[in-house]
Formats: C-alpha cells, sequence, structure tokens
C-alpha cells in the first residue's frame, strides 16, 4: 500500500488583483495560500502518507518573491513521508535556468523531488518501491502534451508502484477551447499502463465526489480556492494504492471560499435566509438577484444586502436583474390614469422592456412629489 | 389662501373699514362710490404693491394713486389677515407714501418687516405671481369686459397657465415633466457623457490614447478602463511569453556552450602540441631544402667552374676572329667604293666632252647680248617712227606730158624709179618727192614739218644701227636676233649637261674624279655584305658566350660568398642533416594530428573558431540571462490569466452599462414622444372646463371654443356657427369673461381654496343669464373662497353665500 496526498494549483503567489477586495483581505487571500499547503502537509503527516504529490503550478508565476520560495520550501520540508515530488506546471513551468527552479532547487533539501524531466524518477532511494513518470511544463502553453517520452520508453524500472504525473487538460474533462494547456486524452492516459496519474491544472477535483475507487487519474482541484469561477472548499486527495485498486479520499483543506450565486428572489428575506446559510468570515460572495420585488421589498434590498455583507468576508452583488414589481396594474394603482408616469411605465411595460421600465420607474420615483 | 379679513387705514376714500370674508362664496353689496373697487384694490395693492414702490411705476398709477386719502394726507395703510392651504393664519401690513413699511406675521408668530424677504415669504405663499393674479384671479369691473384683451397681454397669467395645465395634466402622479426631463438629461449625462451613441464609441473616436479627461460619462468610464485592461492583457501575454521566450533562449545557448565545451577541451589539450607541430614541420622543410640546395651547389660547382674557362677560352677566340673579319669589311667597303668612283668616271667623261665642244661653239658666234638686242631695237623703232610720221605727209603728182618721157621719180622713202610717160602718169611720195626728167627737176616737200631733219635723224638712227651691226657682225636687226637666240640655245644646252655631269662627280670636280680614279688600286676582296653577316654572327655569339660568363662568374662568386669554398659546401649539408634529424627526433615526440585535421592550421583555425563560438555563447549566454532578468522585470505580479479575469468582469459591467444606456435611450425617447403628444393636449382639459362654463355663462347659446393657447379666439354657437370673440355683444363678451376666469381659477387653484375676485363681474348680464352665472359661480365657489362685489341686490340673492354690506 502506499498513501499519497495528491495536491496541485496552489498558486503561491497570487496576488488577488481580479477583483477589488478590501486591501486587508487581498493579503489575507494571499497568505491563505501558503498556509493551506502548511496545512496539506499536516493532513499528510496526519494520514502518514509516504509522498506527496504536487500536481503542477506550486507557484503562480515565475516572477514571486524569493522568500515566498524559501517558504514553502521550509514548510514542503515539514513532510514527515519519504518524499515531495514537485511537477511543474504551467504557470511555473520548467526552465533550468529559471530563477524560481534555481532558487527552488537550492533550498530544497534531498527529500524535495523536482519533477522537471521527462524521464523515469525511480524512488526507491527514498524507501518507496515506486517510480514516477512525469509530464512536466515546460512553457505557459502548449498544443501538445508531454506524455510522448512515455511511449518511447522501451522499459520501464522496477517497482511495485507506476505512477504518472502531469499537468494540463483531459479532453472532455476539463476545459481547453483552444488546446493550449497540454491537452490529454483520457485514453491515452489509460494506455500508459501507469496503474495511476496524479493530475493537476483543473481547479476542480475529478472526479467531484468525496471519494471513489475510480483508478486511471484524478486532478486533485486548488486546496484553497482563487476565486468565484472555483466554487468548492478546497480540496486534496488522500489517494491510497492497494495491491488491486486506488482509492481516492477527499480532504477538504481550503480556508477561503467562494461563492458565486444566481438567486431568484421575491423578497428579501430570501436574500437574508440564504447567507444566514453560507455566511462566514471566509466566504467570498458574488450575488446575481434576479426576479420581482413588491415597492417597500425593493426600497429594503439595499439595506438588506448591506447587513448581508456584514456576514461574509466580502460581497459582491448585481441587483440589475432584480426589478421592481411593476405591471400596467400597479402602474395604474400608483399614478393617475392619463397622467405622464402612467402614459410612460404603462408603454414601457407593454413593451416588455424590464430593463427600461425599471429605470424610467427609479427616475419617476426621484421626482415625485 | 382664504382671505380672512381686509382693513382699510385709510386706502382711497376708506379710512377705519374693516370686511371679514369667509371660505367659499363672499358677495359685497353696496351702492356705486360705495367703495367696493376701493377695497379689491386695496386687497391687491396689499398682496403685490412693495411699499417701496416707484411713484412712476404702472402699479403706483394703477393700483396707489388714484387711492391716496380723500381728505388729505400721504399715507396709506391696508391690512389683510389671511389663512394659508397649509391652515395657519397670516396678517400682512403695508403702508405706503410718505410712511413706508410692512409687516407680515406668520403663522407661527414671527415678524417679518423686510420687504424684500416679505415679498419673498407671499410669493411662497401665494404661489402664483402678481401677473397671475392680476389677470386671472383679481378682476376689476372695467377690465372684465377686455379679459380676452388682457390675458393676451399678459404673458406671466398665460404662461402660469400653461404650466398648470401641463402639471394639471402630467402631475396626476405627482411628476414634474421638466423635473423628470432633468433627472433624464442627468442620467443620461452621468451614463453617456463623451460617448457617440450612433457609433456605440466615444466621441471623436477618443480612446485611450487620447482620452478625455473631464465630463467621462460611466459608460466612457467603462470603455477606457476595459480597453486599459485589454492593453494590460495584452502586455502580460507578451511579458510573459517573452520571458517564456527568454528562458528558452537560455537554455538553447546553455546547451550549446555544453555542446561546444568537450569538443574544444578536447581540441586545446592538443593545442600546444600542434603549435609546435606548426613550427617544426615547415623548419623541417626548411633544412630539407636547405640540404637539397647544397647538394645541387655541391654538384654544378666543378661543372661551373669548367664551364667558366671553356666560356673564356672561347671568347678569346672570337675577338681574334672579330678584328679578321673587321679589316675584311672594311677592305671590302673601299674597294665597292673604287668600283663606284670608276662607274662615275665613265658616265662623267662624255659629258664633260659634249660640254667642251659646245663651249667652243658658243664661243666661235657674234656675242650679242639682250642689251644689244634692245638698243638695235630701239634705234630701229625711232627708224620706224620717223618713217612713219614721213609716211604721213603722203604727196601725189599727176604728171602730163605731151611727148613721151622717161621720167626719174624719187622719195625719202621709196627706191627712185624710173618710168616712162607717155601721156601723162601718177606719181606720189612721203614727205618729199622729187621727179625730174631729163630737163627738169621738180621736187615737191611737204611743208607740215621740216623732212630734213626727220630724214636726218632717220639717216643717223640707221648709221648707228649699222655701226652697232658691223660691230656685230651681223646684217641686220634679225639677225642679231637670231644669234641671240642661238646663243641662248647653247647656254641651255650646256647648263642641261652639266647639271648632268654634276650629278655624276657628287660634289667633286671631273679632274678631282678623274685623279681619284687614277689613284684607286686594284685588289680582290669577298663581298661585304657576306662579310659583314659573317660579322654580326660572330659579334652575337661573343655577346652570348659573355653573358654566359658572367652569369657562370656571378654564381661562382655567389657560392663563394655563401660557402667560402667547394669543400665548405659538404660540411654545410652534413650540419644541415644532423639538424633535420634532431627535428624529426622532436616532431616524432608530439601527439599526432587528429585524422579529420589536414594540417596544424587546419586544427588552430577550428580551435580558433571553437574559441570564437564559445565567446559568443558565453556573451548570448550573457545576454540571454539579461534578457530573461529584463523580462520577469517586465512582468507585473498579476498574470495574464488574472489580468483576463479583470478584463471579462470589466467587459461585462461595460456590457451592462451598454444596456442600461439603451434603456435609458429608449426611456428618453418615450418621454419626448409623450410631452410632444402632451404639447398637443395641453390645453384639451382647459377647454373642456372652459366649456362647461362656457354654455351657462352665455345662456346657453355658445357651446364650444376655438383656443389660441388657453383663450378663445372663436366660439362655436349652439346652431354650429362660430364668430370672432371680438364680434360678440357686450354681454356675451361678459359671460364668456366670466366663464374664461372661473375656467383658469379652477385650474389654478385645484390644490388649494385659493381666492378669486371679480368686482360686478355680472353687469350687464340679461336676467337669465345672471341666473345661470351666479349659478356657475356658486357652483365654483363651492370649495373655493370667491370674494364678489355687486351693487345689485337681486344679483347678491341670486349668488348667495355671505353677504357683505358695504355702504
Amino acid at each position: 500500500m502506499l498513501k499519497v496526498l495528491h495536491t496541485g494549483d496552489l498558486h503561491l503567489g497570487m496576488m488577488h488583483t481580479t477583483r477589488n477586495y478590501p486591501e486587508g483581505l487581498r493579503q489575507n487571500l494571499i497568505k491563505a495560500r501558503l498556509t493551506t499547503l502548511a496545512r496539506l502537509v499536516e493532513e499528510a503527516n496526519q494520514a502518514a502518507c509516504q509522498l506527496i504529490i504536487i500536481a503542477g503550478d506550486l507557484f503562480n508565476s515565475h516572477n514571486v518573491p524569493q522568500e515566498l520560495i524559501r517558504d514553502a520550501v521550509r514548510i514542503l520540508d515539514g513532510f514527515a513521508g519519504a518524499c515531495v515530488a514537485v511537477l511543474p506546471g504551467n504557470h511555473d513551468y520548467y526552465a533550468e535556468l529559471s530563477i524560481l527552479w534555481q532558487t527552488f532547487l537550492a533550498q530544497a533539501p534531498e527529500q524535495i523531488v523536482l519533477l522537471a524531466e521527462t524521464r523515469p524518477y525511480p524512488l526507491h532511494d527514498f524507501g518507496l518501491d515506486a517510480v514516477l513518470y512525469p509530464a512536466p511544463c515546460d512553457r505557459r502553453h502548449s498544443a501538445t502534451n508531454r506524455l510522448g517520452w512515455l511511449r518511447e520508453l522501451s522499459e520501464k524500472p522496477a517497482a511495485r508502484w507506476h505512477l504518472g504525473v502531469a499537468h494540463g487538460t483531459v479532453r472532455g474533462i476539463s476545459p481547453d477551447l483552444d488546446d493550449r494547456y497540454f491537452p490529454m486524452e483520457r485514453e491515452e492516459l489509460l494506455h500508459t499502463g501507469l496503474q495511476h496519474w496524479f493530475l493537476g491544472h483543473t481547479h476542480t477535483r475529478y472526479p467531484d465526489v468525496e471519494q471513489t475507487e475510480q483508478g486511471g487519474f484524478a486532478y486533485c482541484g486548488t486546496p484553497e480556492p482563487d476565486g468565484f469561477a472555483c466554487s468548492h472548499a478546497g480540496y486534496a486527495w488522500l489517494t491510497t494504492l492497494h495491491e488491486d485498486k486506488v482509492f481516492n479520499r477527499a480532504l477538504t483543506v481550503g480556508q477561503y471560499r467562494f461563492i458565486e450565486k444566481t438567486l431568484a428572489i421575491r423578497d428579501v428575506a430570501a436574500v437574508e435566509n440564504y447567507f444566514a446559510q453560507i455566511g462566514g468570515e471566509n466566504v467570498l460572495v458574488k450575488l446575481y438577484l434576479t426576479g420581482r420585488l413588491p415597492q417597500e421589498e425593493y426600497q429594503q434590498r439595499s439595506v438588506c444586502l448591506d447587513r448581508c455583507a456584514g456576514q461574509v468576508a466580502y460581497l459582491e452583488y448585481d441587483d440589475s436583474s432584480l426589478n421592481l414589481e411593476l405591471s400596467p396594474a400597479s402602474i395604474t394603482a400608483e399614478f393617475p390614469a392619463g397622467s405622464f408616469p402612467h402614459l410612460l411605465l404603462t408603454s414601457l411595460a407593454e413593451d416588455g422592456d424590464q430593463e427600461a421600465l425599471q429605470l424610467a420607474y427609479e427616475l419617476v420615483k426621484k421626482v415625485k412629489k | 389662501m382664504i382671505i380672512q379679513a381686509i382693513k382699510l387705514m385709510p386706502f382711497g376714500g376708506i379710512n377705519g373699514r374693516e370686511v371679514k370674508f369667509k371660505p367659499g362664496l363672499n358677495v359685497v353689496l353696496g351702492p356705486n362710490e360705495a367703495g367696493k373697487s376701493t377695497m379689491v384694490n386695496a386687497l391687491f395693492a396689499a398682496l403685490f404693491v412693495p411699499t417701496n414702490v416707484a411713484l412712476n411705476s404702472r402699479l403706483w398709477k394703477n393700483y396707489l394713486l388714484p387711492f391716496l386719502p380723500y381728505g388729505g394726507g400721504d399715507t396709506m395703510q391696508v391690512t389683510v389677515d389671511f389663512q394659508c392651504d397649509a391652515g395657519g393664519n397670516y396678517s400682512l401690513s403695508r403702508t405706503w407714501g410718505a410712511v413706508k413699511n410692512c409687516r407680515l406675521v406668520t403663522a407661527d408668530g414671527s415678524v417679518i418687516t423686510g420687504e424684500e424677504r416679505l415679498q419673498a415669504k407671499l410669493a411662497e405663499l401665494l404661489k402664483y405671481g402678481r401677473g397671475t393674479y392680476e389677470g386671472i384671479l383679481f378682476a376689476r369691473q372695467e377690465e372684465m369686459l377686455q379679459t380676452v384683451a388682457l390675458l393676451r397681454q399678459n404673458h406671466e397669467a398665460a404662461a402660469t397657465l400653461g404650466e398648470i395645465l401641463r402639471t394639471a395634466f402630467l402631475q396626476g402622479g405627482g411628476v414634474s415633466l421638466e423635473e423628470f426631463a432633468l433627472e433624464l438629461e442627468q442620467k443620461k449625462k452621468a451614463i453617456l457623457s463623451n460617448w457617440d451613441i450612433e457609433r456605440d464609441a466615444p466621441k471623436n473616436n477618443r480612446g485611450i490614447d487620447n482620452p478625455y479627461v473631464q465630463n467621462v460619462g460611466l459608460l466612457l468610464k467603462a470603455f477606457y478602463d476595459k480597453e486599459r485592461l485589454n492593453r494590460q492583457l495584452q502586455a502580460a501575454v507578451e511579458a510573459e511569453l517573452e520571458v517564456e521566450t527568454a528562458l528558452q533562449n537560455l537554455e538553447t545557448v546553455a546547451a550549446a556552450k555544453a555542446a561546444l565545451a568537450p569538443r574544444k577541451a578536447f581540441l586545446e589539450a592538443l593545442e600546444d602540441d600542434v603549435i609546435k607541430r606548426s613550427r617544426l614541420e615547415p623548419l623541417l622543410g626548411k633544412l630539407q631544402l636547405q640540404e637539397e640546395q647544397l647538394r645541387v651547389v655541391n654538384r654544378q660547382w666543378p661543372q661551373e667552374s669548367e664551364r667558366q674557362k671553356n666560356l673564356q677560352q672561347t671568347i678569346a677566340a672570337g675577338q681574334e676572329r672579330l678584328t679578321v673579319l673587321t679589316a675584311e669589311y672594311e677592305a671590302a667597303k673601299a674597294a665597292a667604293a673604287g668600283k663606284k668612283l670608276r662607274e662615275r668616271l665613265l658616265t662623267a667623261k662624255p659629258l664633260q666632252e659634249e660640254i667642251g665642244e659646245l663651249q667652243q661653239k658658243l664661243e666661235a658666234l657674234p656675242k650679242v647680248t639682250a642689251a644689244e638686242v634692245k638698243a638695235l631695237e630701239q634705234l630701229q623703232n625711232e627708224v620706224n617712227t620717223k618713217e612713219t610720221e614721213l609716211q604721213g605727209m603722203k604727196l601725189l603728182a599727176q604728171l602730163s606730158v605731151k611727148t613721151p618721157q622717161t621720167i626719174s621719180v624719187s622719195s625719202p622713202l621709196a627706191q627712185p624709179e624710173t618710168a616712162a610717160v607717155t601721156t601723162e602718169a601718177a606719181f606720189s611720195g612721203a614727205g618729199s618727192l622729187e621727179i625730174s626728167a631729163e630737163e627738169w627737176t621738180l621736187k615737191v616737200q611737204a611743208g607740215q614739218c621740216d623732212v630734213e631733219a626727220i630724214l636726218e635723224q632717220i639717216a643717223a638712227a640707221k648709221a648707228l644701227m649699222q655701226e652697232q651691226l658691223q660691230q656685230l657682225a651681223l646684217a641686220d636687226l634679225p639677225a642679231v636676233r637670231q644669234m641671240l637666240e642661238k646663243r641662248r640655245l647653247l647656254l641651255e644646252q650646256m647648263s642641261r649637261l652639266q647639271a648632268k655631269l654634276e650629278g655624276v662627280l657628287q660634289g667633286s670636280s671631273y679632274p678631282e674624279l678623274a685623279a681619284a680614279v687614277e689613284d684607286l688600286t686594284e685588289t680582290m676582296t669577298r663581298d661585304p655584305e657576306t662579310v659583314l653577316t659573317e660579322l654580326l654572327q660572330l659579334q652575337a655569339d661573343l655577346k652570348q658566350a659573355e653573358e654566359q660568363l658572367k652569369a657562370v662568374e656571378e654564381r661562382l662568386t655567389a657560392w663563394e660568398q655563401a660557402y667560402g669554398s667547394h669543400e665548405a659546401v659538404m660540411d654545410r649539408v652534413i650540419e644541415i642533416r644532423t639538424e633535420r634529424s634532431k627535428r624529426q627526433q622532436e616532431l616524432a615526440s608530439l601527439a599526432p594530428l587528429p585524422e579529420t585535421y589536414t594540417d596544424a592550421d587546419e586544427f588552430l583555425s577550428v580551435l580558433k573558431a571553437l574559441r570564437a563560438e564559445s565567446q559568443q555563447l558565453d556573451k548570448q549566454f550573457t545576454e540571454a540571462r539579461e534578457q530573461l532578468l529584463e523580462a520577469q522585470q517586465k512582468q507585473g505580479t498579476e498574470t495574464a490569466e488574472e489580468i483576463e479575469a479583470r478584463y471579462q468582469e470589466a467587459e461585462q459591467y461595460f456590457q451592462r452599462l451598454q444596456r442600461e444606456a439603451a434603456a435609458l435611450l429608449k426611456v428618453e425617447a418615450k418621454f419626448n414622444d409623450i410631452r410632444s403628444q402632451f404639447k398637443q393636449d395641453t390645453y384639451a382639459p382647459f377647454n373642456a372646463a372652459f366649456r362647461r362654463y362656457l354654455a351657462p355663462a352665455t345662456g346657453f347659446r355658445y357651446q364650444a371654443a376655438e383656443l389660441d393657447g388657453a383663450l378663445p379666439s372663436r366660439l362655436e354657437a349652439v346652431s354650429g356657427k362660430t364668430l370672432p370673440v371680438e364680434l360678440l355683444s357686450t354681454g356675451t363678451a361678459r359671460g364668456i369673461a366670466l366663464a374664461l376666469r372661473l375656467a383658469m381659477a379652477e385650474f389654478l387653484l385645484q390644490q388649494s381654496s385659493g381666492f378669486l375676485v371679480m368686482d360686478d363681474p355680472l353687469v350687464d348680464l340679461d336676467p337669465e343669464r345672471k341666473e345661470h352665472a351666479a349659478a356657475i359661480i356658486g357652483s365654483y365657489a363651492h370649495n373655493r373662497q370667491v370674494i364678489i362685489t355687486t351693487c345689485d341686490p337681486d344679483t347678491a340673492v341670486r349668488l348667495g353665500g355671505h353677504t357683505i354690506n358695504w355702504s
């Protein structure tokens, strides 16, 4: 049996500038990525893993601070198991003379192995009867994956476990419209004859289940969500390789949770209820509100959202699709028939243009005495 | 506003009179000239004429001047108590004339005494301006008939009514059209400022390279933001690619360096030996060459010495032969010259002899010269001239004889002749004629000149000629001439021969030539040409032999200088052979040149190229590292993917604003439609109200009106006939004025209980119309205050309401 903590896509050094986060939160998001790495090592130690595999993109770019590289190495050095195998991903692609990897290698102890070359990496020296077969990225984008060398490999080194480590997309599983991210085929992976492929790149796990015995390959997903496109809790796989099967159990390790939610509401209480469910100091929410509200409810929405914002680390909302309940009947009820607002709003309501109707209504309300 | 009371203290002819009013209809009943109109004016003045009114103003003239206290005094004062729509009670007091003051006690008890502040407060409470009240809500008796005409001049009232009507039409929902338009415009400005809606792009194509910095609407700002992000994204993508490329470059260079290093090291290890080899091999070659050269010298030295001797002998023999041949050549040349002299003498001799003969002939002839011939010819000419002169003096003689006679005739120029004359004969002569017979002689001489003298001259000339001819031994002048020609021919012949002779003599004289031939000695020699040919050949041979000898001697001299002697050459050969052997051993001890190189030069050339390549790669490596560092420095902290995410957000926001802008424009279009439609229908509700009042006010004679703005221009009778308002009867005009004021007041005061003041509006109406008019006034006053004055008690009764007796 071989116990492996499978992670990747830490993106250390990501600056979280994609949104206008408050500066304090942004700094916390930056720090959280390193904290999560420490947690991964801790989880691996607790689970008595023999091997940690980081399947690419440990770093966000080549341009990360030296101190961060040293911190990362220091944290990985805290692994009590046999070996940490780090695969360069497309963000931290391998170049022999890159300052990133030179610094990393200069700092890394022997138990940290950089899978930079397309060759077998026997781990016998670390007391593991395993060989790693990496497909490291050597550039930012490529329409060709780095599995080719495996097909030409005449003989595999003797070992109990033959494990692949790759970074890139798998067609049909992870999106790659332009074939820019070292695309691999499912069959291509399965036909390598390796017992399991530890994959990185896609930030959501695959398969998206808490545990599975499905072998072949798995994406670990990012352990620390980095934006609203990544709405899970942050996972890693605890992979146990048995004689006859591969067992993956998900570890939830993320510190921050990003939630992008479209909420169709009929009253503001629905928003408050939702926040009551998801609220938390490490929760970031991007909320799209849709639906129609009666006037009183509609007027309360800002106050309500302000209240909800206090329950999470960050709230960004778009209520442009949330409209006041306006209909010819409600317009007639509010404005005398034949009056200007009545004529204007009724006409827009008849056109069915909710956005224009909403806008006109807001303007009318502003000047109404 | 409800007028509660008015106190005049004094105003016009009234002093200390107070009247109290109630909400609804108030009818002030009093006889003519009792001061009802004064009261109405006082009310207007208190509300609208400031205490500091200019004495030349219309207000002063219309509302105050006619109401100066009748009993004297220079001050007017009016106090009006009223209740505002909100319910508070106010008391307004104004004093004009010598004393000017104003005072407004407000609902909360505060007092305003400043005219400006008071006016401001009153404007707030009255809602409409003075013009509106003056034109519509205060109807003085004399103005009722001119209501339409006056309102046409009262723009404020018309405008206020227009606004009121618009508001009435549109503000059913409490929304001001103008305020909505303003809000819409502000919203539009906020979103679309400097945005070209039609092109959906910044105005004037001012993109992010030349952005607007002021009046940047939300849409434009969003556009700029996203475009800046797009540019940032492109830069980030390029920067990432640059880093990637720089890394690949660096690795390529490093790989090239690594590939080059072992080969360079291998060649460098051999370099010293190859350099030694490169020096030894040419040295050995040189030694070998030297040895070979010495061997040649050694072999040639005796041969050359022998050759030197032979050549020297050949040259000596040749020179001897040359002397002989030279002498022979000279002799041959002399013999040839003698032969030529003889030949010339043979040619010259007959010429010389012929010339001698001719000389003798010439000497035998008279020596006639050309001068002599000329002198003779002159003498002959003289004779001829004189004889001609005589010929000109011709004499003719006719002789008749009776007996034949022999007659002799002589004349100077003719031969004497003798003729036998039988009967007669004719004779002629020149100059003189002498005819003689035996018995007689007749001499006739021309008388023109001295014939004798001429004859003497002729004779003298002839004598001189004869003398000279005799000297020449020649007969006459032709003979002299012939002799001269003969001598000339002889001389010419001699001259030709002499020239020919001189050509043969070639400068010498014949005796000299003859002497030279005489001196010649006869010797037998070869042909000079043959001798010369041999001589030249010998000279050439000698020259060649001398050159050869010189070359041989130079070679031998050089060898002697180089080696000293023939023996020394062999010693030098041995020395070189020893040196070569030593160097060959040295060469054999060096590492062999790799087979791929033909010689050391090629080896060194390749090594040099490798070193240059290595240096170039080192340089490239440094540059590539610098490029990498530079590229990494260019990279921001954000990755292209992160910026792209921001860009997508910005794009979404921009699109959202576009949708909002589209919605806004749609609202604007709708609004404009409605406003435009409203402009056409503004006065429709007013017209309806006017029609409602019009029918009863005109005793149901008229039912509709065409409005020009808010004012009627034509009325439509029940019969359908229309008439211009100007042509209506006084009664009808008053009815229309009443209906118009009521309709207008209805719209003006629709939101308040306000007041309408009319000074005897029913005057001039017939009883029937009065009845109907009273009814509509009552109807109007149902929820509004109306103050009407009248002098007719019946009218007061008809009107009903709160009657105030004014006496």
